[in-house]
């Protein structure tokens, strides 16, 4: 069977490493640099515990931290996006380059001289 | 099932065990109806403690009898005595295990740092520990001398409101020797019928020291969430 291959980081394509509800919200986090799952929640109208165990998941394989913060008297825990959308575009492209490099060998590293060269 | 059955009875009657059996075994059935009828929450434990005690009594007494004569088939019997001797350390093994699972799956929110009027207000009410746990999914629950919450309970919960949760999870721990008697419940075969009692307990005692209204917005918060 041939399959198409098609890998693209940004909106749905985010979609391929993500969850959908996961990869809204590290678009949020990425577009906004932080957030609360209050807002989260209010923003993609979602309910806040799909919110809260999405959040879990994410902060457990390590795509965000989080920080309790106290702010007027209560309790809070604000997300941050542990890499930015560019630093993980390079983790992912790397990792594909290198198992294309793994599959194909040097090819590879032909077709992205006679591609890319002078490119930018 | 019949013939053992009588051969039991001739048993306990040959080791002249078998009306102390017959009244002790009356007792613990009638305790049992009464503490669905009770009103109160004290004099329901008491009367659930006694009959469990009453039953485990009861067991070296069967064991007595049916070793002393000698006529019976006891294998039954013996596969009871190794489950009786099993039923203490998995119920000790899986408490201090559950605890430990859970702080390993969530991790621990240095509760000192961020907190430090929680462990005043339980401290006040009995001597624990509080540990916050990291998931935005909230949660509380009591488990020996340790009361954990979530940080997401935190989130959610106004101060007073906390504090309504905090007291009920405390009243637990003042308990603690309670939650012993499902272990014994397990191992006496006798319904645990003061689960839903020691809840309300709970919140009574908690309504008692935040006010009511305030553990009932917690409760209706965590239903909504």
């Amino acid at each position: 069977m041939v399959k198409k291959v098609r890998v693209e980081v940004s909106g749905r394509g985010l979609e391929q490493f993500f969850s959908p509800l996961e990869a809204r919200i590290m678009d949020i986090l990425w577009m906004k640099g932080k957030s609360t799952s209050s807002e989260l929640s209010k923003i993609l109208n979602t309910g806040l515990s799909s919110i809260a165990g999405t959040l879990d998941r994410l902060v457990k394989s390590g795509y965000v931290r989080r920080e309790m913060v106290e702010e007027g008297g209560r309790f809070k825990f604000v997300y941050y996006p542990s890499q930015s959308r560019e630093e993980f575009a390079e983790k992912i492209t790397e990792k594909i380059i290198s198992s294309l490099i793994e599959t194909f060998g040097e090819a590879v590293v032909d077709s992205f001289y006679r591609n890319y060269r002078g490119k930018k | 099932m019949r013939e053992n059955l009588t051969c039991f009875v001739s048993c306990l009657q040959g080791a002249n065990t078998f009306n102390f059996f017959v009244l002790s075994s009356a007792l613990i059935i009638l305790s049992m109806i009464l503490v669905r009828k009770l009103e109160g929450f004290e004099s329901k434990l008491r009367l659930f403690v006694f009959a469990n005690i009453s039953a485990l009594f009861n067991i070296p007494l069967v064991f007595y009898s049916m070793n002393y004569t000698m006529k019976c088939d006891s294998s039954l019997l013996n596969i009871y005595g190794i489950y009786l001797l099993l039923i203490p350390a998995v119920f000790l093994l899986s408490m201090t295990l559950y605890g430990r699972l859970l702080v390993r799956k969530y991790g621990i929110i240095g509760s000192e740092k961020i907190l430090p009027w929680i462990g005043e207000f339980v401290g006040d009410l009995v001597d624990a520990e509080v540990y916050i746990l990291n998931t935005a999914i909230p949660k509380a629950f009591a488990m020996g001398r340790k009361i954990f919450v979530s940080g997401g309970l935190l989130e959610i919960l106004s101060r007073e409101e906390l504090k309504a949760v905090l007291a009920h999870e405390a009243y637990h721990v003042k308990n603690r020797k309670a939650s012993l008697l499902k272990g014994i419940s397990m191992m006496t075969f006798l319904p645990y019928v003061i689960g839903k009692d020691m809840e309300l307990a709970a919140d009574e005692f908690a309504s008692a020291v935040v006010g009511r209204e305030h553990l009932e917005s917690a409760r209706k918060k965590l239903r909504e969430f």
